[in-house]
């Protein structure tokens, strides 16, 4: 059963279909969850929650090209991680830093094999590992971000600094070499 | 510079996304269908643990205060019973101290008084009685009555004169006995028809007690 079709059944009702959805999405958006959030039982929790989302939200969706359906699942269970961070982390608390333009170099990070790169990912605190995932991993400008986090666009910018600075520092601590 | 590197953190990413992992997945989907029927998470578990074990403590430490309780309530009405018993008799006491003092007053007048009935051990009433008559200050007669023995023995005055004499011939009997007689029978037969007889007379010669020596 190929995709369009599977959403138009689901968009039915139909049980089957939704069962083909659930296992075409769930592992990856279940490590989707992951990088977010880093207890298992949390991350299910929280994957419940957003596929019953999905199928309750399927029949305003509308298939346009290869790919759309996943991008607008993992919209959905990405919003649904940030809602159960917002319960539990302020984002708010964090301090914006308004004189940093430098860019961090993250050359050497960027060469490392994607499980390395998941893994440093989540040794971040929450803050910072939000943003990192939402603007280098899920591609959203600090201005999206900011909304989705209820912070400023500054806030945003900063956390990513500070995002960046750790892991180049964690990359250094480990004997990674930078620059040149 | 900084986007191309971004650009390859987020493509690496997503190829790892793609690998498979091991995870609740048949259980999260479970949930999803059956939503009546969702698993109990281990901390709910650990939590509804906690409260039964608070609530059947506090429940176990209700049910002991109740019982020590009706206790209490038991041990208060006996008490109080005994307190109203005690009342009572006291009461009583006081009446047949009044009583006692008419008497005294009017000696000649006799009343019969009922005796009180016999109360329990718990009441202990003695002690009240003490503490009853005490507030009278008056002399209680005690309660006692002198009986004279009704039954009067006659005894008649008798004289040698007024028993009429006769003579009677006395065959004495010598040597008859009858074999089934005991010894003291016999001993009193010989002493009922003994006749009076002059004492035997002491033989002159006394008995002597001479001295001797031992001879060895």
């Amino acid at each position: 059963m190929k995709e369009p079709e599977i959403i138009e059944r689901c968009k039915k009702g139909d049980r089957k279909a939704q069962r083909e959805l659930y296992d075409a999405y769930a592992d990856r958006m279940y490590r989707v969850v992951l990088r977010y959030l880093k207890s298992n039982p949390d991350a299910e929790d929280v994957l419940q929650v957003a596929f019953t989302k999905i199928y309750a939200g399927i029949r305003d969706f509308e298939y346009r090209e290869p790919g759309s359906a996943e991008s607008w699942i993992r919209r959905i269970v990405v919003n649904e991680a940030l809602m159960w961070l917002r319960k539990r982390h302020n984002f708010h608390m964090t301090e914006s830093l308004e004189e940093i333009h430098e860019p961090v170099d993250l050359g050497a990070f960027s060469e490392l094999p994607g499980e390395e790169i998941t893994k440093l990912i989540g040794q971040l605190p929450p803050g910072y590992r939000t943003v990192f995932n939402l603007y280098v991993v899920e591609g959203y400008n600090h201005a999206e971000i900011g909304g989705m986090l209820g912070v400023t666009e500054s806030t945003s910018r900063t956390q990513l600094y500070k995002a960046k600075s750790i892991l180049r520092k964690i990359l250094t601590q480990e004997g990674f070499q930078y620059g040149t | 510079m900084e986007h191309d590197d971004d650009k390859k953190v987020r493509e690496k990413v997503r190829v790892t996304e793609s690998t498979p992992v091991t995870w609740n997945k048949s259980g999260v989907w479970n949930a999803i269908s059956f939503p009546q029927a969702r698993q109990v998470d281990f901390r709910s578990v650990i939590w509804y643990a906690a409260a039964s074990v608070i609530l059947a403590a506090g429940l176990t430490f209700y049910s002991l205060m109740q019982i020590e309780r009706e206790k209490l309530q038991l041990l208060v009405g006996r008490t109080e019973l005994a307190i109203e018993e005690a009342r009572l008799q006291v009461s009583q006491v006081s009446h047949a101290v009044v009583e006692v003092t008419a008497e005294q007053v009017c000696p000649e007048e006799k009343t019969v008084r009922p005796t009180p009935k016999r109360r329990r051990a718990l009441d202990k009433p003695s002690d009240v009685i003490q503490v009853a008559s005490t507030p009278t200050e008056k002399p209680v007669v005690p309660d006692v009555v002198t009986v004279n023995d009704p039954v009067i023995v006659p005894v008649e005055a008798t004289s040698e004169q007024s028993v009429p004499a006769h003579e009677a011939t006395i065959k004495p009997i010598i040597g008859s006995m009858a074999p089934t007689q005991t010894a003291r029978q016999h001993r009193l037969q010989l002493k009922i028809f003994q006749q009076d007889e002059e004492p035997a007379t002491k033989s002159s010669t006394p008995v002597v007690f001479l001295a001797g020596t031992n001879k060895q």
